[in-house]
């Protein structure tokens, strides 16, 4: 079973500055007072409009995506009756949808590129489509775990620091196969998370190919949501899960 | 009492009207009347009939000691419940003793009690076998209904539950046909993850609920089943990565354990090919491959993006699938040789999960809505413009797939709170839970 909150798609690595915006603006609003349905509704009321007027912009941007968030926590908890709460974050969605509109001065993004029927593949390939030997993954000790952003296979500067110390090892211990498990947070479909847990293995093992270690010695495996390493259903359990784990074969 | 009737009638008339309803449908010719067809029931639409289902008699010289008279009574309320097209006719509302009449019904009681159907039962237990007789009559008509394959013919079954339910579904699909003009859907079966507290089974489900038999067990995870022409198709962490295997007359074959993924398996309807989600070469793309070998026939997408979920068109002319390409997992439709891409959905945000009808009509899939929460649409993929809603406010609704005959939909629902498969009309309009114990997920309905 799936939280409702699913990992967006788009661009955007987490953006802490807007996250943080998100935090202030709602203590400022839930300071603010002012109790009742009708403020409440007024405010919900407000920020849809504002935020579908955003929407038809068409921009890809952190704020709408956190606004869009808000907003519907801020739904909730009108439903549950907590109209001050409910208020607070209406309001600070509203201030984020504006700052998406904002962005890119109120004028509407640019048309996607038309689809491209052969666009040209970027990550590593590797087109040895034989069957890969069984194996049982398990722990490596020694090696360090990777974390990415939100829905992102990128790798940041800062994971590139852990892969580099996990790859003198790797070097050290040519008689290990090793295998490279991507895990994501548990915001969406079974198999779109299953997709972008391989990416996130894939992406890793394309760094440690281009470092000179061998294929045959990689194993890119995504599981999904299936091993949580957090339970916790807050941006720090989301961000402890977008994962990827190094082990050994058996 | 007649004026009951009516009612109920133009009740009927009224919800194939209504709403988002297209009338059109509503086609009655002198022609499908004398061939049993009251109305042609499409995905879009629900018509319902109210039926009654008098106790089973008794007419044999043994006692019912095994129960028979309420299986036969639970098996028939319980599948046409589950059908959508039917409502029972309260029994307070019977006329009085209806045992007294036998299996000849007095029509006039049953047509001022105001139901339009009625199914009568009889059995004997004769030793180790039963001898069962089901009948349908046409109350408007005041007549017995001759069904199809002698299924209201007396027939000797073995004292098996299993036999016996099989007998009644065969009836009920067939009652089923008389009023609506294509045979229902038990019989068939759905494939299922079942979560348990060692890792994830594959089992089936039977179509009205009363068993689930677990296929693929053990220790590890299986995911993503896909049931088709008699043989499953599932992903298995069973040697270590997600690779693809078949599931066939008690036999577990491994068809793809290519380096990365192997997944979201579905066989062409010809059972020709099956495409297959595959990363070996660095991204998650589409393949056709060969559904007995595995042998890779053709890559069909060729692109950085995430490329999953393909379902076929019934034709077998086109593939619809998953893809981000433009940022956001949308529906999109290529030709089946990979030609010809075009993005088929622009609502929400994030859509997933499709599956195409088996009258090609409409693609179901999940979305999620402007409040997070995944629910159940259908698309029209020759007008992308329709779409349908089929679930609301019921916590997350995912995984559609359509019955083989395309009127109904089964899906996985967490609205209890625990995650159980449920069947709905093609509409939604009658949502009806089949599972219970919790831990279902991504249901794939045999064709």
């Amino acid at each position: 079973m799936r939280n409702n909150n699913t990992e967006m798609s788009g661009s955007s690595a987490w953006n802490w500055g807007v996250v943080s915006k998100v935090i202030a603006l709602s203590l400022i609003a839930h300071l603010s007072g002012c109790s009742g349905a009708r403020p409440a509704k007024d405010e919900l009321t407000k920020t849809i409009a504002l935020l579908e007027s955003v929407r038809k912009l068409g921009c890809a941007h952190d704020s709408l995506s956190l606004a869009e968030e808000s907003y519907a926590k801020a739904q909730k908890l009108f439903d549950q009756k907590k109209y001050d709460e409910a208020r607070a974050q209406a309001s600070a969605a509203r201030e984020l949808a504006q700052e998406a509109s904002d962005a890119n001065g109120g004028k509407p993004c640019e048309a996607p590129p038309p689809p491209q029927d052969t666009a040209p593949v970027e990550l590593p390939t590797d087109d040895d489509d034989s069957a890969v030997e069984p194996f049982e993954a398990i722990e490596a000790p020694d090696l360090q775990t990777v974390y990415f952003g939100f829905d992102s296979s990128k790798l940041s500067d800062g994971s590139i620091s852990v892969i580099e110390e996990n790859l003198a090892w790797i070097r050290d211990h040519r008689e290990k196969r090793v295998i490279v498990e991507g895990h994501c947070d548990s915001r969406g479909t079974l198999e779109y998370n299953l997709a972008l847990s391989d990416r996130r293995a894939s992406s890793v093992v394309g760094y440690l190919k281009s470092a000179g270690i061998e294929p045959r010695r990689l194993e890119p495996v995504g599981l999904g949501s299936d091993q949580p390493a957090s339970y916790r259903q807050d941006a720090e359990g989301y961000r402890l899960n977008r994962r990827v784990e190094f082990k050994v074969a058996r | 009492m007649r004026w009951i009737n009516t009612i109920i009638k133009l009740s009927s008339l009224a919800l194939l009207t209504s709403g988002s309803v297209t009338a059109t449908a509503w086609s009655q010719s002198k022609d499908e009347a004398a061939e049993g067809i009251k109305v042609e029931v499409n995905p879009s639409q629900v018509t319902r009939f109210v039926i009654a289902i008098p106790t089973a008699l008794n007419q044999g010289t043994a006692l019912d000691t095994i129960g028979l008279s309420e299986q036969l009574g639970g098996t028939l309320e319980q599948s046409l419940k589950i059908s959508g097209y039917f409502d029972l006719l309260e029994r307070e509302l019977y006329p009085a003793d209806p045992t007294s009449e036998g299996m000849s019904p007095k029509f006039v009681n049953w047509f001022n009690s105001g139901t339009q159907g009625l199914i009568k039962s009889s059995f004997a237990i004769e030793g180790d076998k039963v001898r069962v007789t089901l009948k349908l009559f046409d109350v408007d008509e005041k007549k017995s209904v001759s069904l199809a394959e002698g299924v209201d013919q007396s027939t000797t079954l073995a004292r098996d539950p299993k036999a016996i339910r099989a007998h009644v579904h065969k009836f009920v699909n067939q009652v089923i046909k008389f009023y609506t003009g294509t045979v229902g859907f038990f019989g068939s079966k759905i494939a299922a993850v079942r979560k348990g507290a060692r890792g994830k089974s594959i089992v089936y489900v039977s179509t009205d609920g009363r068993s689930t038999t677990s296929v693929v067990k053990g220790t590890k995870t299986n995911l993503l089943p896909h049931l088709a022409a008699g043989k499953l198709f599932f992903t298995s962490y069973r040697d270590g990565g997600p690779h693809l295997f078949t599931y066939e007359r008690g036999k577990i074959k491994k068809l793809s354990s290519r380096r990365g993924l192997n997944m979201g398996a579905s066989l062409s309807p010809d059972g020709r090919l099956l495409v297959a989600v595959l990363s070996y070469q660095g991204s998650s793309d589409l393949y056709l491959l060969n559904p007995n070998s595995g042998e890779i026939l053709r890559r069909l997408t060729r692109h950085k993006s995430i490329d999953i979920s393909p379902t076929w068109s019934p034709d077998g002319k086109q593939i619809a699938f998953v893809s981000d390409r433009e940022g956001s997992p949308q529906l999109w439709v290529m030709n089946a040789d990979g030609s010809n891409k075009r993005r088929l959905t622009y609502q929400g945000k994030y859509n997933q999960s499709p599956d195409w009808s088996p009258k090609g009509d409409q693609i179901a899939y999940t979305s999620r809505d402007e409040n997070f929460v995944f629910d159940i649409f259908t698309i029209d993929p020759n007008d992308p413009s329709q779409v349908r809603r089929l679930t609301q406010n019921q916590g997350n609704n995912e995984e559609p797939s359509f019955s083989p005959d395309g009127r109904h939909i089964v899906f996985s629902s967490a609205r209890t709170g625990r995650s159980e498969l449920y069947i709905m009309t093609g509409d939604g309009f009658t949502q009806r839970r089949l599972t219970k114990g919790g831990g279902y997920l991504t249901p794939s309905w045999g064709r």
